[in-house]
């Protein structure tokens, strides 16, 4: 066995009184959604091939998550930093009196996030196999 | 706020839509009161809110007094620059749905310290969240009590001391008998009524003959046509590169503040599920969203009729009356919102935009009580003093601890009421976005952070930013900032970082940790059966040559 999968061990008792993440006293209801019910509660739970999967499972999600807060928040940088560089040319009507500034910072950057957080949400809840 | 003036006629239907949402709220939580037989009932409603009430209750915890009167009143101040603070925020909840929303549901707990004691096995940490918590709550809570107590002088004429006492009393009250069953619905309710309001009289404005294009085009017109002032004046346009440090540094606050707030974050662990908990958030962000879109464009109309009637123009366009210029000249800050209720629709919009701003502030103290109770009576009373404490009693001392922090509350209220809320709730932004937000997102996806990494961060994270709010006149004048979340966030973000690598080891069973916050048990059971290879999904074709 891996070094790796020698620390996953149960947790200690002494553990306990520092608080754990088991939730066995929390009550359940019967027809809770099972898809976040699973945690590996001991050794036998947990082989290489599982920690391979998570590993690989996380790495994904963190792209995904990356890759979506890139692009919004790396266009809504570009629009403040325009904003200022260039004061003059971002100031000027283009559109129903609204100068690029005002429409993007103002208006176009609600949907545009609406649009990519829709996308995120469908890729990453199919990516965990859920519906 | 309002100006009290004996001669302004009290408005009544405003004051019967403020007294009956009081008691709605009120009613709504004695339905459920004997629904509270666990800490998980008390604390996040038996974790069963559904997808559009969870979506609901979040956004009326988090839509509060400085959103719902302060965008427009900051647009109306100080134009473009008030647009920073609708889009910071509303883009926190993005950063919350990409980083935060789905692992931190799977983990699954109560309360945010919970996160900390049980990522890094540390009373210490847990500690320290704690003290954060309630720092950020407090001064979130502050302001909230002292913009409800204001609006309910001015309608009732009540002293200040009074109308303190009658609201965090009422609140309190139904936070107790309720929990978070009874806050969500009563947010739920109080959100759709702010969220009408803002609606109704945004309508009032454009049917009044001012659309979004023309106010614009008329703040041009009045500020003497030429584009290139009206750019040098930093009203419609944004000023020049001097100020863009402030402007990061202002939106960097207000984005992770938002994302580390725990009266938001608790609300994850309130639906059943990751892929609930994810499409929530996709909802607050179409709720918060169009408010936002909406609230700006009042601001800016109410700063177009502000100008035609110092000009005394006779453009057609009917110009405020003496009572609203004054509302506007002493406090316009806070006061676009009504006044542009009051100008296009009279005493009744003027009602209605009361009852939201009433609305807001109740929805968010009921959330920040429900997460202070939670520190008091979980964090502090069951996981470091009685961990063998049963159901009953956990749900009594939730009780109790609702109480106690209803009287704390009560006094701070009569403590600020000087005060300005935008400072008070810059300041809890500035604490929760420097310390909750930066050990939670590391916490969620970096599996070498070390308990030490996550207490120093905490401690400098609250430290750098109440020392660059307090402390503000010893800094340079270039870390004067008026919001200094740019600063303080990273500071504790490189913090955790240096501390993890030089002090202590990872938790031995962060892969556990990992495999429960972001493993998927189908996935893993099919994976580990041999029967699934790999999901199709964009990030994982090769790309094109």
């Amino acid at each position: 066995m891996s070094d790796i999968l020698r620390r996953n061990i149960p947790p200690s008792e002494g553990r306990d009184k520092y608080g754990t993440w088991d939730l066995s006293n929390d009550q359940v209801s019967p027809d809770e959604d099972l898809d976040d019910a699973y945690e590996p509660r001991s050794p036998h739970d947990w082989s290489e091939e599982t920690d391979r999967s998570v590993r690989l499972l996380m790495k994904r999600q963190r792209r995904l998550s990356l890759t979506a807060a890139g692009s919004l928040f790396g266009a809504v940088l570009v629009a403040v930093v325009a904003s200022h560089l260039f004061p003059e040319i971002m100031s000027v009507p283009v559109w129903r009196n609204f100068s690029p500034a005002l429409l993007t910072i103002g208006v176009i950057a609600y949907p545009v996030t609406w649009v990519i957080a829709l996308v995120y949400v469908l890729l990453a809840n199919r990516m965990d196999g859920l519906r | 706020m309002i100006p009290r003036d004996p001669a302004v006629e009290v408005p009544l239907f405003a004051l019967a839509l403020g007294v009956g949402l009081l008691a709605l709220s009120v009613l709504l939580a004695w339905n459920v009161r004997k629904l509270q037989k666990t800490a998980a009932d008390y604390y996040l409603a038996g974790r069963g809110v559904g997808v559009l009430q969870n979506a609901s209750a979040i956004s009326g915890d988090y839509i509060s007094a400085a959103s719902f009167l302060g965008i427009s009143g900051l647009t109306f101040l100080l134009g473009f620059d008030g647009l920073y603070y609708a889009l910071g925020f509303f883009l926190g909840f993005a950063l919350v749905l990409f980083f935060i929303a789905g692992p931190l549901r799977r983990f699954g707990q109560y309360t945010i310290p919970d996160f900390v004691g049980g990522r890094f096995h540390t009373n210490i940490g847990r500690a320290v969240a704690v003290l954060c918590v309630l720092v950020i709550s407090l001064f979130y809570t502050a302001p909230q009590l002292l913009g409800s107590a204001k609006i309910l002088v001015i309608l009732t004429h009540l002293p200040y001391p009074l109308a303190v006492a009658l609201m965090a009393g009422s609140i309190t009250l139904y936070v107790v008998l309720g929990g978070m069953r009874g806050a969500t619905m009563t947010q739920v309710f109080q959100f759709w009524v702010l969220w009408s309001a803002i609606f109704i009289v945004t309508l009032l404005v454009w049917q009044g003959g001012l659309p979004y294009g023309k106010v614009l085009g008329e703040i041009q017109r009045l500020a003497g046509g030429d584009e290139a002032t009206v750019a040098a004046q930093g009203y419609l346009g944004p000023a020049g590169v001097q100020h863009l440090w402030k402007s990061l540094s202002l939106l960097l606050a207000l984005v992770c503040g938002t994302a580390g707030l725990p009266h938001i974050l608790v609300r994850m662990y309130t639906n059943p599920d990751r892929r609930r908990a994810r499409w929530s958030v996709m909802l607050v962000l179409v709720f918060i969203g169009t408010f936002y879109l909406m609230t700006p464009f009042i601001g800016f109309a109410m700063h177009y009729l502000f100008l035609l009637t110092e000009a005394g123009s006779t453009s057609g366009v009917a110009t405020l009356s003496t009572q609203t210029m004054d509302w506007l000249t002493l406090d316009g800050q806070n006061l676009a919102v009504p006044a542009a209720a009051m100008h296009f629709g009279g005493q009744l919009a003027l009602g209605i935009a009361v009852a939201g701003s009433l609305g807001a502030v109740l929805s968010t103290t009921a959330g920040l009580l429900v997460v202070m109770s939670g520190a008091l009576g979980h964090d502090l009373y069951y996981n470091l003093y009685n961990p063998k404490a049963s159901q009953r009693t956990r749900v009594l001392v939730a009780r109790g601890s609702t109480v106690i922090m209803g009287v704390v509350v009560l006094l701070l209220g009569l403590a600020v009421e000087g005060m300005q809320i935008a400072v008070l709730v810059g300041l809890a932004f500035a604490v929760s976005a420097s310390t909750l937000f930066p050990v939670l997102v590391t916490g969620l996806w970096w599996r070498g952070m070390t308990s030490a990494g996550a207490i120093a961060g905490m401690f400098v994270g609250l430290g750098t930013s109440l020392f660059m709010i307090f402390g503000k006149d010893l800094l340079p004048l270039w870390l004067r900032l008026d919001n200094p979340g740019g600063v303080s966030v990273m500071a504790s973000f490189v913090t955790i970082f240096v501390v993890s690598k030089t002090v202590g080891v990872a938790p031995d069973d962060v892969d556990r940790f990992m495999a429960l916050v972001h493993g998927t048990s189908e996935e893993q059971r099919l994976r580990s059966a041999g029967k699934l290879k790999s999901r199709k999904l964009f990030i994982d074709r090769p790309r094109r040559r």
